[in-house]
This record gives structure tokens, C-alpha cells and sequence, in this order.
């Protein structure tokens, strides 16, 4: 299967900042991505540069098979994008605009159309500017999902939103845009939890990992264990076991490529026989701050 | 089409009160030009800015600015546009933009164009292509320019911090023109002329597509800045001596169309020579004696140099210096203005020097000669229009024409002529020949709104041209009186040579220059 979005040593310098930092990233057909991190991670110059808003410094991008510099005119009858930042032409009246905009678009599907301003309740003879901001998303993405776009990109679509309108643009976008590759940025774990297929976690300008959201949670687990005589934490702990400290006789930490069986055996090895051992499963937002903790201590 | 027509219809439809402002002024302005002597509209506020000297002004404003609002309407600049992402085709966008400007203004301007030549008694279908060449100018050198300035800047002030950018930048460029020697006789150095010319409209409607199709705003900005470089630099380092030399190659005396002396200055009639130390350049005024203009023929001193030889042997020159004098068969002497700084002159006006001229001419032949006789009222000549005798000035000729007027030389005999004018305590007729001038213009430069120009075709006394302001004895004017019935002589001056002459006087202090104009 061909990837939709490919990037290969993406990097973005503003003068000495470095944006993005030889980003190799790679989503598959129908995979519904969110690339997750902290503000300023590089999220949103990444989706920049994927649609050619921006020119990268150096690497190469590609979407839907094109190169990401030549991305412009009818390449956009097969990508909607939805961004917080972007300025909506105000004046206009929200059925002017889809009125408009249907006329680009050979793929223009009034039926999903109306049923995408009923289902987001769209105030059709409301000006733009007179729609409060979670309403301008919910315009956005109607205008983004109505001619069946193969990729749909959002930069941070639920930022600020109430959690209402959140789940209504959600729901909007998984029963209305079943066929297509989704890509979005955000740093609301909780959100994304629900519905993304893979993430990918880019931590100042680095991808430290993109992979599945099953092998992700799968691969990470907190894990406790009850020691036999009390000690210190040993030097000899593999590099995978992350936040590990120790409180009485009682051992903490968090596997990043857990295997029940290897993990065990790598435990009898550092610490010997202990009395118990309780493996957890961890939430995505407990996954990444591991991950960002581990980070900031390097 | 499609795409085009869709952003055409979006812009009509948010910018119609512009536009209703700007059909509506288009109207005033034909009204006015219509009616150029009807009252004016009022004294209020408002009323100022639709008067007939305004409302053209006022209307290419309102021109520019709703070409900029209509770029904004999709902002090249920045990355947060909502456009950007749709697939708008970039030439197309363009395209709908110009299709805007033609529809509402292009169009308009057109219909009031062929109204004012058909009501000024001018035939349309002949003059259609004149007015698509005005319509193209005006295209050029205001509604390039300002997509140029749309397309480059996302607010209406961001765009007039730009308009005073470029303002500022040319009025650097003329300032640091004006300080290289002969840059006043820049037209004739036609190449470089031609090359920045083409230079600017180029980098200008580069600038525009180049936005248009990649927007890369600040390469773009780089782009233009790049080509105001260059187009100042070749100003500056253009060799404008050797082009006056060229153009105009140095005869004989026995060669030249005129023969010039100068007059030493203590044959001036002018005694009390002062200069005006607060102004910071200095008028030299240089009488020559003239003669030897062959009849039917006239003189146009188009440059002037000066160079002074100084007592040690080293000579200084500002360099030519540009200059719009006519001399005609009659005429025996002339008066030439000469400016130099007030630190060059205070340097060198009380040395006795040895000082040379060098004149640039023009040699006009009257041809395809000739007589008219001046009707009453409104009457029409094949050549120059539509004219009538100027009711508030009886020397001139007020005519109108298609486009720009013709290139004439009419000779006023007042002693064929039965045009009794009274004298007066301060005028009195002028009983000999008397001349006008029009010099011809080329066809291709055709500017303005209104196709229909007009001009004044003005006959001047010998005397008058050499009116001594000093003088206090009482003096009256020799004026020229035109009356219907008057033949005048018509001609078409044919450009014939350009030369150039030396002429010199020795033992002469600037100082003694500095009078005024000579009796």
C-alpha cells in the first residue's frame, strides 16, 4: 500500500531555530494519524509544509504522491484542509461560501453537503464574522468534507472548543469522511485517544516515534514491583525502562517495549527474586509523558 | 472560465458600493469635461474633492485603491489565507482580477471616452484604437502598478506604507539623478532610456505573475527592489556628455542652422546685478547676439553647456543643462538662463575667466505650408482640431483634438490681417511677424483620461520675450491681436538636423552674469 504522506529528512530553520529536524514520517491509505506534542513541537510547520504554505529548508515531502512543493490548484480538489489560524473570508454569508465553494469542486456532494449543515447546525444566513469560533471549525470542516477529499488535514481542530461542539466535529468527521486518510496535530491526548489509528509524538522539532495506536499501547506498561530486600535502583536497568525510582521496597517504572515474558526475565536479572510483580496498562497521555519526561531528562 | 467568472461574480458582488462610487465619479468627471465652465459643485468639504481640477485626481485614486481591495480579496501575502488550500488556479485568479478591472472601470472608461470624442464633434470608429492605446497606458502606469502593490502587501495599510515607499524611493532616485552632470538632457540617452523603461514595466508585471503564481512575497519585494537598483544605477553611470555629443555632433560655425555670439555682459542694458544669496542655486543669464536662421526654418536650442577656463589653466563645467528656446528668422538676440550651484558660483565669480558655450540645435523646416483664415466662433481645421479664438486672450488659438496636439509652425502677419486692437497705457499691437510653436510629438505615448485634449496655440511679440523687468521707464507691451478673418500661416515642422556649436568670450567675470534678461 502506498503511503498518502511520505517525508524524508524534513527540516525547517526560522534563522537558528530548528522547526522540524529530519522528520521521516510515512501514513498510510484510510489510517487516521494525529501527530501529538507540546506547543511549539513542530506540528503545525510540519502540516505547513505538507500542504506548500511553507518551502522546508531542507528534505522532501510527499502527499498523495506528489511532491509537496508542487502542491497547489486542483491539487486541492483531493485535500481539505481545516486549520484553526486560517482567516475565513468574513464578509460572506455561510451559504454564499459553500455556494462558492461547490463550484470548485467537480466532487461537490450537495447531499452530504446539506447533511453536514445539519448535522453541525450551520446558521446558513449568518455572516462569517458574526460566527463564534467553534462555529467557523464546524464551517470549515463542512467545507472540507463535502467534496470527498482523499486527505483530510487538521491543525489542531478542537483547540479551544467547547467539549460539546468537540465531539460534534468529531462525530462529523468519522461518519462523513469513512473513505479518507485523515492527518491531524493536536495536543489533546485524551481526544485523540478515541478515534486516532496511529500517532506520531514530535517533541521539538524531532519525531521521536509514529506507530499504530494498538502496538503503541501495547508496547508500553507500567510496572510495579514489590522487592524482596529493600534497595537501591540498579545501574544495570535496560534503557527501555523509563521513570523508574524506587520508595521503600517498592519499584516503579515504565516499560516502553514490553513483552510479558522478556520483561520478567529482565527484572529477575536486575533485581533477582521479588515478592510481586503488577503490570498496568497505560492511558496515551501517561505514554507520552513518560516519553517527554525521559526527553527532558536527556 | 468557470473559475474566472466565479471569483469575477464573489468580487462584484462585496465591492459594488466601490464600485458605484467609482461609475458615479467617472460620471462627474465626464460632466465636468463636458461642462468645464459650469459652477462649481460647492465649497463644502465633499464639495472640494468633486470639483473639475480634483475629480481627476480623486478618480485614480479611487481607481488604485479598489484595484488593491479587489487583490486583498485573496491576500498573497502570509499563509493563513482560506483560498490558498482550494483550488484556485493561480492564472486564473489573476485573470479574474483583470476581467474585474476591465468590467468596471476598463469598460466604463471606454464608453466615456468615445462619448467625450463624439461629443467634442470627432468622429468613433477612426480614434477606437487610440483610445485602446490610452486604455493600455493608463493599464501600465496605474493598474500594473497597483496589482503589483496588492499583491505584495495584506492590508490597506501595509499597501499605502508601500505607496510611500515607492514615493519616498523615486523621489531618492530623482534627487541623486539630478546630481549627475547632464542628467538634465537624459532624453537623449535614448538606449538606456528604453532599457530602464522596459526594466520597470518589466520587474513590475514580473513582480505581479511571479506572486501570483508562486508567492514568494519577499523574493518578490527582492525583485523589485533589485530592478529601482539597477534602474538608478544605470542612471547614474550613464555617460549623458557623450550622449549630447552624439546626438548632437559639433559643426562649424558656416554649418550651423543660426550663428550665435555672445554678448559680453557690459553691453547688458542691465545695471543693478544682484543675486539672491538665499536661494541656493544661481542664475546665469547669457545674451546672445543671433542671426543667419534661414527663412522658413526655426531654431531650437534644446541644451546649453557652460565651461569656464580659469587663469591657472584648469576648467570647470556643470554639464549640459536642458533648454526650450526658439529662434526664428527675425530674431537677433536671445537670452539664455544657465543655473549653477551658489558654491560653484561663489568659488569662481570674481575670476576673470575665459567662458565657453556650447549650444545644442534642432533645425525645424516648415513644411506642407499653408493659409487659414481664423473664423468666428467654433471652426474646424483638418490639422489642428476643433479651435476657436480665445475669448480672454486675443494672441492665442484655443483648439481641441483626438489624443495630443499636432506639431505646428504658424507665422501671424498682422499687416495682411485687419485686427484693430486700441492701444492702451500698457499694450500696444505687435505690427510684425509673429510666430507659434508646437513641437511634434510621437504617436505612441498617448496619457491621460480623456482622449480629447486641448491646447492653446499662442502667438508671442518679439518684445515680449525679452521683457526687462528692471527698467522702470514706462513701457508698453507689444501684444499680438487675433481677430476672425485673419489669415494666419500653418505649417508642419520637420525635424531636421540636431548640432551642436561652440561659442566663447574671454575676460568675463560670472558676476557680471548674474543681471537679468537682456533688452
Amino acid at each position: 500500500m502506498n503511503p498518502v504522506i511520505r517525508a524524508e529528512q524534513l527540516t525547517k530553520r526560522y534563522r537558528r531555530l530548528c522547526a522540524l529536524d529530519r522528520v521521516n514520517l510515512e501514513v498510510q491509505e484510510g489510517a487516521v494519524f494525529a501527530l501529538v506534542g507540546p506547543n511549539g513541537a513542530g506540528k503545525t510547520t510540519i502540516i505547513k509544509v505538507l500542504m506548500n504554505l511553507i518551502e522546508p529548508t531542507a528534505g522532501t515531502a510527499q502527499v498523495l504522491g506528489m511532491e509537496s512543493r508542487k502542491i497547489r490548484g486542483s491539487a486541492y480538489t483531493s485535500i481539505g484542509y481545516v486549520s484553526e489560524n486560517q482567516e475565513a473570508p468574513e464578509w460572506m454569508r455561510v451559504s454564499a461560501l459553500l455556494a462558492y465553494l461547490r463550484e470548485f469542486y467537480p466532487t461537490w456532494d450537495k447531499d452530504l453537503e446539506s447533511g453536514l449543515v445539519k448535522q453541525l447546525e450551520l446558521p446558513l444566513e449568518r455572516k462569517i464574522k458574526e460566527l463564534s469560533r467553534g462555529m467557523k471549525m464546524k464551517l470549515a470542516l463542512a467545507s472540507a468534507l463535502a467534496f470527498h477529499p482523499k486527505l483530510i488535514v487538521l491543525d489542531e481542530p478542537f483547540g479551544g472548543l467547547d467539549p460539546l461542539v468537540r465531539d460534534q466535529l468529531i462525530e462529523g468527521l468519522l461518519e462523513r469522511a469513512t473513505d479518507a486518510t485523515i492527518f491531524l496535530s493536536s495536543h489533546d491526548l485524551a481526544e485523540i485517544e478515541t478515534f486516532a489509528s496511529h500517532v506520531g509524538y514530535l517533541d521539538e522539532g524531532k519525531l521521536r516515534f509514529s506507530e499504530e495506536l494498538t502496538s503503541l499501547a501495547a508496547r508500553f506498561r507500567e510496572v510495579e514491583l514489590t522487592l524482596e530486600i529493600e534497595g537501591e535502583l540498579s545501574s544495570q536497568m535496560p534503557e527501555s525502562w523509563l521513570q523508574a525510582n524506587v520508595s521503600g521496597g517498592v519499584v516503579r517504572f515504565v516499560e516502553s517495549r514490553f513483552e510479558e515474558q522478556i520483561t520478567a526475565a529482565e527484572i529477575a536479572r536486575v533485581f533477582g527474586p521479588v515478592k510481586d510483580v503488577v503490570f498496568r496498562t497505560l492511558t496515551l497521555r501517561e505514554i507520552f509523558l513518560a516519553v517527554a519526561k525521559k526527553e527532558q531528562s536527556a | 472560465m468557470k473559475q474566472i467568472l466565479l471569483i469575477f461574480r464573489k468580487d462584484a458582488i462585496r465591492h459594488w458600493p466601490e464600485i458605484l462610487i467609482s461609475l458615479a465619479l467617472l460620471g462627474i468627471y465626464a460632466y465636468w469635461e463636458l461642462h468645464p465652465k459650469m459652477p462649481t459643485a460647492s465649497y463644502s468639504f465633499t464639495g472640494i474633492f468633486l470639483r473639475e481640477e480634483f475629480i481627476a485626481p480623486v478618480l485614480v485614486f479611487l481607481w488604485s485603491f479598489l484595484t488593491v481591495r479587489v487583490v486583498h480579496g485573496e491576500s498573497l501575502v502570509g499563509d493563513r489565507q482560506w483560498w490558498v488550500t482550494k483550488p484556485y488556479v493561480w492564472w486564473k485568479l489573476l485573470a479574474a482580477k483583470v476581467l474585474f478591472l476591465l468590467a468596471f472601470v476598463g469598460l466604463p472608461l471606454f464608453l466615456v471616452q468615445l462619448y467625450l470624442l463624439h461629443n467634442s464633434g470627432f468622429p468613433i470608429l477612426p480614434h477606437i484604437g487610440g483610445v485602446l492605446r490610452m486604455q493600455l497606458i493608463l493599464a501600465t502606469i496605474l493598474f500594473l502598478p497597483s496589482i503589483a502593490l496588492g499583491s505584495l502587501t495584506r492590508s490597506l495599510a501595509q499597501a499605502l506604507l508601500g505607496a510611500v515607499i515607492v514615493l519616498l524611493g523615486a523621489i531618492a532616485a530623482s534627487y541623486l539623478i539630478a546630481q549627475v552632470p547632464s542628467s538634465a538632457m537624459s532624453s537623449t540617452a535614448e538606449t538606456p532610456d528604453a532599457v530602464q523603461t522596459l526594466l520597470l514595466v518589466a520587474s513590475i508585471w514580473v513582480a505581479a505573475t511571479w506572486q501570483y503564481a508562486r508567492r514568494k512575497t519577499w523574493y518578490t519585494r527582492g525583485l523589485l527592489f533589485g530592478a529601482y537598483a539597477a534602474i538608478v544605477l544605470i542612471s547614474v553611470l550613464t555617460p549623458y556628455q557623450k550622449y549630447v555629443e552624439k546626438k548632437y555632433p559639433l559643426v562649424d560655425e558656416r554649418e550651423a542652422p543660426a550663428h550665435f555670439a555672445i554678448l559680453s555682459p557690459n553691453m547688458d542694458t542691465g545695471k543693478n546685478r544682484r543675486s539672491l544669496d538665499f536661494i541656493s542655486d544661481v542664475s546665469l543669464y547669457l545674451s546672445l547676439a543671433v542671426s543667419d536662421v534661414a527663412p522658413g526654418r526655426m531654431v531650437l536650442v534644446n541644451g546649453i553647456k557652460a565651461t569656464i577656463d580659469l587663469p591657472d589653466g584648469h576648467s570647470w563645467s556643470p554639464g549640459w543643462k536642458g533648454q526650450w528656446l526658439t529662434i526664428w528668422p527675425e530674431d537677433d538676440g536671445e537670452s539664455l538662463l544657465y543655473e549653477v550651484t551658489r558654491k560653484d558660483y561663489e568659488r569662481f565669480k570674481t575670476s576673470t575667466v575665459r567662458l565657453r558655450l556650447e549650444l545644442a540645435l534642432t533645425e525645424y523646416q516648415a513644411i506642407a505650408k499653408r493659409q487659414s483664415l481664423l473664423g468666428q466662433g467654433k471652426f474646424s481645421d483638418a490639422a489642428l482640431g476643433v479651435c476657436q479664438l480665445d475669448p480672454l486672450n486675443h494672441s492665442a488659438i484655443k483648439c481641441v483634438r483626438p489624443f495630443r496636439p499636432p506639431g505646428l509652425m504658424a507665422d501671424f502677419d498682422p499687416s495682411g490681417a485687419n485686427c484693430a486692437m486700441a492701444e492702451s497705457d500698457e499694450e500696444v499691437p505687435e505690427l510684425d511677424l509673429s510666430h507659434a510653436w508646437l513641437p511634434p510629438i510621437g504617436d505612441s505615448f498617448v496619457s491621460g483620461i480623456n482622449p480629447v485634449t486641448d491646447f492653446s496655440i499662442s502667438f508671442l511679440a518679439k518684445t515680449k520675450r525679452s521683457y526687462l523687468p528692471q527698467d522702470t521707464s514706462p513701457r508698453k507691451l507689444r501684444v499680438v491681436h487675433l481677430c476672425p478673418g485673419a489669415a494666419v500661416s500653418l505649417a508642419r515642422p520637420l525635424e531636421g538636423r540636431k548640432v551642436r556649436v561652440k561659442l566663447e568670450i574671454d575676460g568675463v567675470r560670472l558676476q557680471d552674469f548674474t543681471g537679468s534678461l537682456r533688452d
